[in-house]
């Protein structure tokens, strides 16, 4: 059969699964870090193992460290074996191993840079093509700004015959005008197509499964508006503590950790209308008009719709834990938030007068995230002296992926007894493979060029101008945050924002 | 609802940390299908009420015709595929001379430390050779419905296949199984055209990691130019395995547009296309490397190594009275997925098709007859 191609194209690409990414090399700048350890490392491994890598693929870690290549080989291998989601294929590892090398160095520091440079010269010289370049920022924030401004000087932001794209970690900026300045710095040297604002949280299978339950099943558009939900909870608990994270978490909060952007991108995917394409652009820019329809706080209305809480001493599976104020590192003075409810408004014709409850706190009861669609009570109860619960949609993303549907059953038996009853879609059982991690899915993108799982700028100022006057509030105020012990799930004061007949969902 | 015979549930295995496997049992000798659906029910029930977090899967039918004196090397194979296991396994074991149907159902509780539990099924028949030209009558009722159902008859009962072929809308095979290249290729082709089944191939999907790969190298817009203008193409595969060769020469072929005549291969232009095959122990099954030449003397190489495939590039240069070249070397990522890997791959090809096999196919079969 032949088929009618022009000899531009790539006709055996047809029909394969997503070819693996053009050659590219990575540079993660805080090589050695936490979030490079556990995360970032064993999810190139597994990339690696999958064959997913590009035929091409370099990789070199940054960072203030003493370490030679080979010394940053065992930092990576040690970190791949201790936290790969696989055992690890020790061929496998030790070919991969063999495509690192590190430069050490200061990320102010011009050495750092002029010592790149040849690298990934040499990488290039090797392959015998222009490769393309990554750099992912996985470093304290305050350097962002200060790594794109020294790539730019050395060059290395842009070049012909290959693409530069830079991913950028969270916390993208603390405040709107923070983002904003970083906005500037960063489009100063790079176009926006060139940056990937990370979200991992946008490359777990249920967030994306959100739109394709939304677009792709006539069964719930018709009911996706203020005439059929009552209410929206969004909940993020952890049941850990600081874990050692003290000088960050106490300059963040849960409100800049968690809301402004695992939170708010949940909010958007369940509320955004559908997009005319699905590319990155048409999605974002669906998703910003939902950032910008959720009505401003007002600051001095504050009590009215947010609650702040901090955990105290408490008991947390079985064993007696710290209050916040008790951990290590934690200023006595600190009046930093562990637990944030808020109430949100979508003034949009399709939302308009729902509210959208946000919960996220640490150290309660259980790790769970998820988003539970409440749909108003039936208009009329035909079953005398019973209960009609409302129907509720809950898509799971933590620890568990899944969809459940609460409907009303009849007891079976000789009466009219209701009871709630669920049906259940998990990943882990309606297909025959696991999803893989969310960095799998974002690494692989940035190394392709989609951007439709990264923030935009306009995205992430968006966001941060739905915080703000939260956080101006709460600077403003001299009280301390509401307390809850430690293993609960979060202080009562939390149902103050509640609007009449809605409660929260049991965590 | 009739409950099976208490005494046929068999008591759970105790729960332990970590990974764990919980089996519940349900066996029953002169049964009818009804009777086993039945008991897949009540097993299904009283293990809800035991344990509320589990799932049943809800994915893919398997269903298994094998003699029954081989059974054991199949099951080993189905064992290896881990968590890519069907929902419901009907492994139909078919013995020479029997009165009737026997079965055993077991009930697989996959326990991985979260609080949500997968479960599958595994239903085991023994039935005469008589029955296999009615055998939809006896797996109707014990099938999933509303998830696809893959066929597979490892031994060759072609018999049950055709019973089974409005039940199941894929059959899985391997051509290498037959017993000469050409054979297989043909009885595959029968399958599609006779009786409107689709295909998932074990010969096909080891080539997958190689299709993907030679894909992606020449994806680059400098280097598509290369594709309509290959001059060579040399496959080396395992001894055995040379059906995934010309299925992968087919593939090529069918793509960029090669039609064979009078004992050669032409491209789209019109220019000649050599086409060499060769037996290369590599101890594994499939193919053992790939050499594609181009016209201008561009090669790229794909060799089976450690830790990937290995590749290599011969880039050359003209220039007036000079003629150089280079020459690079590399391994391209990627563990070896093994026969479990490939089988696992084969259920999941359930789920999504693959079109580009028909192509191959047929084409592969032109080629083969101008040889």
């Amino acid at each position: 059969m032949i088929h009618d191609v022009q000899h531009d194209e790539n006709p055996l690409g047809a029909g394969l699964d997503q070819l693996p990414p053009p050659s590219s090399v990575l540079v993660i700048f805080g090589g050695t870090g936490n979030l490079s350890k556990r995360k970032l490392l064993p999810a190139l491994y597994n990339l690696a193992h999958d064959g997913a890598l590009p035929e091409r693929f370099g990789l070199v870690g940054v960072a203030m460290d003493d370490l030679d290549d080979e010394g940053y080989r065992t930092l990576v291998g040690e970190a791949i074996q201790k936290y790969s989601r696989r055992p690890c294929d020790p061929l496998v590892l030790e070919t991969f191993l063999s495509t690192i090398s590190f430069v050490s160095g200061g990320f102010e520091e011009e050495d750092a840079y002029q010592a790149l440079e040849p690298r990934l010269a040499a990488l290039d010289d090797r392959a015998g093509q222009a490769l393309n370049r990554v750099f992912y920022l996985s470093t304290a924030p305050r350097f962002f700004g200060t790594i794109i401004e020294q790539l730019g000087a050395h060059g290395l932001s842009d070049r012909s015959g290959a693409d530069t794209r830079v991913i950028i970690e969270k916390p993208f900026g603390t405040t709107k005008q923070e983002a904003l300045a970083l906005n500037a710095r960063v489009l100063n040297v790079l176009r926006e197509e060139q940056v990937y604002r990370i979200d991992h949280y946008l490359g777990k299978e249920t967030v994306q499964n959100l739109l394709a339950l939304r677009f792709a099943n006539g069964l719930f558009e018709p009911i996706w508006n203020r005439n059929h939900i009552q209410s929206v909870q969004i909940t993020a608990g952890e049941s850990v503590g600081l874990e050692g994270r003290a000088g960050y978490y106490d300059t963040s909060g849960a409100l800049r950790d968690l809301v402004q952007n695992h939170l708010l991108q949940l909010l958007c995917n369940l509320a955004m209308e559908p997009p005319t394409t699905f590319t990155a652009d048409d999605i974002r820019t669906e998703k910003v008009k939902v950032l910008r329809a959720i009505t401003p706080i007002d600051p001095d209305r504050i009590e009215e719709v947010a609650v702040r809480g901090r955990y105290g001493p408490g008991t947390v599976g079985g064993e007696d834990v710290l209050g916040y104020l008790e951990e290590p590192d934690v200023p006595e003075t600190s009046t930093t938030e562990t637990f944030v409810a808020l109430r949100l408004e979508v003034d949009t014709w399709r939302w308009a007068g729902v509210p959208f409850y946000i919960r996220t706190g640490k150290r309660i009861s259980r790790k769970l995230t998820e988003i539970a669609v409440t749909l108003r009570p039936v208009p009329h109860n035909a079953f005398d002296g019973t209960t009609v619960e409302p129907n509720q949609i809950v898509f799971s993303i933590q620890p568990d992926e899944h969809v459940s549907i609460k409907l009303a059953a009849k007891v079976p038996g000789s009466g009219m007894n209701l009871r709630p009853v669920t049906m259940d879609f998990s990943y882990g059982t309606a297909f025959l493979s696991a999803s893989p991690e969310a960095y799998e899915r974002l690494v692989t993108d940035a190394l392709r060029g989609d951007a439709t799982l990264f923030t935009r700028a306009d995205e992430v100022e968006a966001q941060w101008a739905v915080m703000d006057p939260i956080l101006t509030a709460w600077t403003r105020s001299s009280a301390s945050p509401d307390d809850y012990p430690a293993g609960t799930s979060g202080p009562k004061s939390a149902r103050r924002i509640l609007l009449p007949g809605d409660r929260w969902r049991a965590i | 609802m009739t409950l099976p015979p208490a005494d046929a549930l068999g008591p759970p295995a105790p729960r332990t940390h970590g990974t764990a496997v919980e089996h519940t049992v349900w066996q029953q000798d002169d049964v009818d299908p009804g009777a086993v659906e039945q008991a897949m029910i009540a097993l299904e029930r009283e293990r809800s009420q035991r344990r509320r977090g589990v799932l049943p899967a809800r994915a893919l039918n398997l269903v298994v015709v094998v003699d029954a004196d081989y059974t054991g090397e199949i099951v080993r194979r189905l064992d290896a595929v881990g968590r890519n296991a069907p929902s419901r396994t009907v492994l139909v074991r078919v013995h020479g001379h029997r009165r009737g149907l026997s079965a055993r159902v077991t009930l697989s509780t996959i326990h991985e430390g979260t609080p949500d539990e997968a479960s599958s099924e595994l239903v085991t028949l023994d039935v005469a050779q008589r029955h296999l030209t009615r055998l939809d009558s006896i797996v109707d009722p014990i099938v999933l419905t509303d998830v696809p159902t893959l066929l597979w008859a490892p031994h060759g009962h072609v018999d049950a296949l055709e019973s089974l072929g409005t039940l199941g809308q894929t059959v899985l095979l391997d051509t290498a199984d037959a017993a000469d290249y050409t054979a297989g290729l043909d009885a595959a082709q029968g399958l599609i055209d006779d009786h409107g089944l689709s295909i998932v191939d074990l010969s096909w999907l080891r080539a997958t990691p190689w299709r993907l790969r030679l894909a992606s190298h020449y994806e680059p817009p400098a280097r598509r130019g290369e594709l309509w203008s290959i001059a060579d193409v040399q496959i080396r595969h395992q001894p055995g395995s040379e059906t995934a060769a010309w299925l992968f020469l087919g593939w090529l072929a069918d793509r960029l547009g090669w039609t064979p005549e009078h004992g050669r291969t032409r491209d789209a232009s019109g220019a000649e296309v050599g086409l060499r095959l060769s037996p290369v122990d590599v101890g594994v099954q499939g193919l053992a490397g790939a050499t594609v030449t181009s016209r201008a003397g561009a090669v790229f190489s794909l060799d089976r190594n450690r830790g990937g495939l290995r590749a290599g590039r011969t880039d050359v240069y003209a220039a007036v009275g000079e003629h150089t070249s280079t020459e690079r070397h590399w391994t391209v990522l990627g563990a070896s997925r093994g026969e479990a890997g490939v089988l696992g791959r084969a259920l999941r090809r359930t789920l999504v098709p693959d079109d580009g096999y028909i192509g191959a196919l047929a084409t592969a079969r032109r080629l083969l007859s101008c040889t």
